[in-house]
């Protein structure tokens, strides 16, 4: 059994540390993936707080049949698409540009890092959420083909058709740029 | 391994997710094609700029929300309901004796119901057949024949 899972299981015997031990581990890896997804910051957090909050009250049910990494990122995937759901329905638009990375302090350096992230945020933006979803699990998560496929309860050849179809189409839309570059 | 296949698999190759028979025979592949390499490393561009796109640091007060978030939803959940707080014995003595209040509240009312229901009918009967009480009957009535009799029998006996 996973370290997660066995923290997991202490918090549903009573143990509240145990608990924000996970919080802390995890809370930078949920926030960033709907961040990517949703494309807004404070709406990040807000909906990163709603999958913690979820997590803590179904403790009582869980087991530790997965990884608890994987259990996250299904409660947090299942957030971002009805938030997205709710979005199409209510029709609201992020008025948020990506943030700029801190780490850099030149200006110029900072701009072209805002340029470049409003971009790549642009491109995933025009994903289909049954490939931006994947892509985001495995380009910034790091995650293998087979954990998304239980993040996601698909196939692992599921996965592999959906991030060709998602890399190829960001490869044709980024080409000019990246010709550019060079 | 022909190009249109290798090209499908290019993906998971550059991913790391094939197994060790086809990422032979896709390297093998790429040696030899020019326009397969280069396909792969356009792939390989691409996802370094994707790369690109900093993630973000969450607030330092995120967590001090989220357990601000769970002690309100508690504090929801638990005030509206004091009566739960009570010990389970004194909850049930109270629980019973409302039921028992109920039951003999219901079967007063009841009595109390019926009772003026009988009146109620007795006087409906009485005003629509347009007698005072029952001892007055209709003038040439098998009643009042029969009332008269016995009445007569009655001062008759000694």
């Amino acid at each position: 059994m996973d370290i997660d899972a066995e923290l997991m299981l202490r918090f549903k015997q009573g143990d509240v540390s145990s608990f924000e031990k996970l919080m802390r581990k995890y809370k930078e890896q949920v926030v960033n993936i709907i961040y990517r997804f949703i494309g807004d910051r404070d709406e990040a957090e807000d909906l990163a707080i709603e999958v913690f909050l979820k997590v803590y009250k179904s403790a009582k049910a869980y087991r530790a049949e997965a990884k608890f990494s994987t259990y996250l990122y299904r409660i947090t995937v299942n957030l971002c698409i009805n938030e997205l759901k709710r979005r199409k329905r209510h029709k609201s638009v992020s008025l948020n540009n990506p943030v700029a990375s801190k780490e850099l302090s030149s200006p110029v350096s900072i701009l072209e890092q805002r340029e470049r992230e409003a971009l790549v945020k642009k491109m995933i933006d025009t994903l289909p959420p049954t490939q931006r979803i994947p892509l985001i699990l495995q380009v910034y998560e790091g995650l293998s083909y087979k954990e998304i496929s239980k993040v996601l309860g698909c196939s692992v050849k599921g996965v592999e058709r959906r991030l060709y179809r998602a890399k190829t189409a960001l490869r044709k839309k980024l080409e000019p740029y990246l010709r550019s570059q060079k | 391994m022909k190009c249109g296949k290798v090209r499908r698999k290019l993906v998971a190759y550059l991913d790391g997710e094939l197994g060790e028979r086809q990422k032979k025979l896709i390297k093998e592949h790429l040696e030899v094609c020019d326009g397969c390499r280069k396909e792969a490393e356009i792939l390989i561009r691409t996802s370094c700029f994707l790369k690109g796109w900093k993630g973000v640091k969450p607030s330092l007060d995120l967590e001090a929300k989220f357990w601000q978030k769970v002690f309100s939803e508690e504090k929801r959940y638990l005030s509206p309901r004091p009566i739960l707080k009570m010990p389970r014995a004194v909850f049930s003595t109270v629980l019973l004796g409302v039921l028992a209040a109920g039951i003999l509240l219901g079967v007063f009312i009841e009595k109390t119901l019926s009772w003026r229901t009988a009146r109620f009918w007795e006087e409906e009967y009485v005003s629509s057949s347009g007698l005072d009480s029952f001892q007055d009957f209709p003038s040439g009535s098998l009643c009042e024949a029969y009332f008269n009799l016995t009445f007569k029998e009655e001062e008759n006996s000694p």
